[in-house]
């Protein structure tokens, strides 16, 4: 008899666990532990897609608005704009200013400026192919480029046209805001991450901090912190943890499955894709400022989003004001179902996996969605996006060249 | 022993208490624990120069795995506290102060190997699971819709994840890999520069499907191959 109570102990105690569990599961990240999976889908399965952010509109079918939309959001299913090239060859990476130079890396390492006339070699030096390139863009008159050559990585200055090579046992490594570089460098001692001031020529290199964390970037997200990410893919836990390089302090901001993260330090907005269950699949999470999270109704991968900030005029009853309000572009594949049966970051990024895709734009202040390009007759896929004014850059991943979208006719 | 109603309270008393306990315990749990061990590894095999995702663990793969602890949002100093690493639940270290391992994952396609560092001092531990995939083997062929429209274009193949030599450099990689291609089920010889390259000349006025296959092995070692095969159209 005695045995009987314990069991029945046991089990309301169990099921305490279970229901106490369910009910202070939150929806908004999924988790990381394969177990917690199926929770998770009990719990959250139900989310109404019109809880969502941005949801797509069906074929055929006009975008909903409301009564703040301007007129300019209102837009039809189908959007043909004009489209070209703009550089004719393979490249891996480019950069606009706002003065509308376009800078290129191609992919011999080659630094191009085109002009409306003559394209400039503003570099020809063959260091290898270049694996990573990355633009430092927050000075308008001090572009730097960062190129990792797999072997080692340099940066270009474009003004003193110099090279500047970073120590041969660093990796990871990405431009900080504010003139500075950092990246993780292999030491007897361990792993450490380290930060080089490029305003000075002869600067010296500052430790930040030694820590095990490996195969990991970094990300910055603002003047004082960046992100330490895990590499990409949809079959691991990954993490991002967010480093301040003032006070030291680490904490972890997510863990979850199949991670894949992007950042916008000017917008300080950012984008987390994630992977479903077995792996396959995913889950695309906008990230404000606080890094709060809202899951969008679509799937693409985080590099084919771009941020900015363009000012609306309100009609107030009295006075005209405008509020600067953030948007996103995104390249979105057109079939969404076969991302469902995808290792969508692994095969993406080992290129056994092309898109095809129309191009979204998202008020991320209302989650208002409009089409900018869909053209069944054109297929891009289309990475690295960027939008100047009123045009919309990218690299077609097919041809590896540099197109435009002009929206302005 | 009989019971009786004052013992049915008593333990209904106990359980409602240790339930409330518990589902105050599993709050606190949800949100951002201040303690936290971050595992990390990192698999040394080969992947193509371009790749910027995880390379993942294949049989035979060396990994290197590193742990931090943070309390207080502060990376803790173990360097006097014992370290227990577990694989697979099976004990293999618990020496002070160890924050990285490295182990050769087994043969076991398609399985996982479970991670788990406790620190006992500290009342905390952590397990991850890292999946063992197969080598990996890419026919890269951007075409949209797989469809081609130039008498001559090439295809490309793209290996992942095979175990080469620690120190091989990255020009010599096509020495450790032996090629075959096919075309419509028929060999096809690759370009002369490039084993990994195939260059393709249609000669038909027609349209035509072109079934590519290709497969790819380790030279030093027999067990690890891959193969892909991709369906194009050529459409005139």
């Amino acid at each position: 008899m005695k045995k009987v109570f314990y069991i029945i102990i046991g089990l309301v105690v169990l099921l305490g666990i279970f229901v106490g569990y369910i009910l202070s599961y939150p929806c908004e990240n999924p988790p990381s532990i394969s177990v917690l999976k199926y929770i998770h889908n009990l719990k959250c399965k139900n989310v109404q897609e019109s809880e969502k952010y941005g949801t797509l509109p069906k074929s055929g079918e006009l975008i909903n608005t409301t009564s703040e939309t301007t007129s300019k959001e209102k837009t039809s299913i189908e959007k043909k704009s004009q489209v070209g090239i703009v550089y004719d060859d393979k490249i891996r990476n480019y950069f606009i200013n706002e003065n509308g130079e376009i800078f290129i890396v191609d992919y011999f390492g080659n630094i191009i400026k085109i002009n409306q006339e003559k394209n400039e070699v503003l570099n020809n030096t063959s260091f290898g192919y270049p694996k990573e390139v990355f633009f430092y863009p927050y000075s308008q008159n001090d572009l730097k480029i960062l190129i990792n050559f797999s072997g080692f990585i340099s940066v270009f200055d474009t003004q003193n046209k110099n090279w500047r090579q970073i120590s041969l046992n660093s990796f990871g490594a990405n431009f900080g805001l504010d003139n500075n570089l950092f990246y993780f460098q292999k030491e007897t001692a361990g792993l450490s991450i380290f930060k080089l001031n490029l305003s000075k020529e002869n600067s010296t290199p500052q430790k930040l901090i030694q820590l095990n964390i490996l195969d990991s970037q970094l990300i910055p997200k603002n003047k004082d912190e960046i992100f330490i990410v895990s590499k990409p893919s949809s079959l691991v836990g990954g993490y991002i943890l967010l480093f301040n390089t003032k006070n030291k302090n680490l904490s972890s901001v997510f863990e979850l499955n199949g991670l894949d993260f992007s950042w916008d330090p000017k917008t300080q907005n950012g984008l987390v894709l994630t992977s479903n269950e077995l792996n396959r699949g995913g889950r695309l999470f906008w990230v404000n400022k606080d890094l709060k999270t809202k899951e969008l109704s679509f799937v693409t991968l985080p590099n084919k989003c771009y941020f900015y900030q363009e000012a609306i005029e309100e009609n107030n009853t009295k006075q005209e004001t405008s509020t600067p309000q953030d948007f996103m572009i995104c390249a979105v594949p057109r079939n969404q179902e076969i991302l469902k049966n995808k290792y969508i970051i692994d095969d993406y990024l080992s290129y056994d996996l092309y898109t095809e895709d129309d191009v979204y734009r998202i008020n991320l202040n209302n989650g208002l969605i409009n089409i900018l390009f869909s053209d069944q007759n054109k297929n891009f896929d289309m990475e690295n996006l960027q939008f100047v004014k009123n045009k919309i850059f990218f690299i077609n991943r097919y041809d590896k060249k540099l197109y435009v979208i002009n929206l302005n006719n | 022993m009989k019971l009786n109603f004052k013992m049915y309270s008593k333990f209904l008393k106990t359980i409602i208490i240790f339930v409330l306990f518990l589902s105050i315990k599993n709050i606190a749990f949800m949100q951002t624990s201040s303690n936290e061990i971050i595992i990390s590894w990192e698999a040394q095999n080969f992947v193509p120069n371009e790749f910027n995702g995880k390379k993942l663990v294949t049989p035979g793969s060396n990994i290197l795995i590193g742990f931090e602890f943070i309390k207080n949002n502060q990376i803790v100093d173990l360097s006097k506290n014992k370290v227990y690493w577990y694989i697979n639940n099976e004990l293999i270290s618990n020496t002070v102060g160890i924050k990285q391992i490295k182990i050769i994952a087994p043969n076991q396609r398609g399985g996982s190997i479970d991670i788990r560092v406790e620190l006992p001092e500290y009342n905390v531990l952590k397990t991850i699971e890292i999946p063992i995939v197969n080598p990996k083997v890419v026919i890269n062929a951007p075409f949209p819709k797989k469809e081609v429209y130039e008498k001559n274009f090439e295809v490309n193949l793209l290996p992942y994840f095979f175990n080469l030599p620690q120190n091989y450099l990255e020009e010599d990689t096509t020495m450790f890999f032996g090629v075959n291609w096919q075309i419509n089920d028929k060999p096809a010889v690759p370009a002369k520069e490039d084993p990994f390259k195939l260059k393709i000349s249609v000669e038909s006025d027609k349209e035509i499907n072109i079934n590519i296959k290709a497969s790819i092995q380790n030279l030093l070692n027999t067990l690890e191959s891959a193969d892909k095969e991709v369906n194009l159209v050529f459409i005139k």
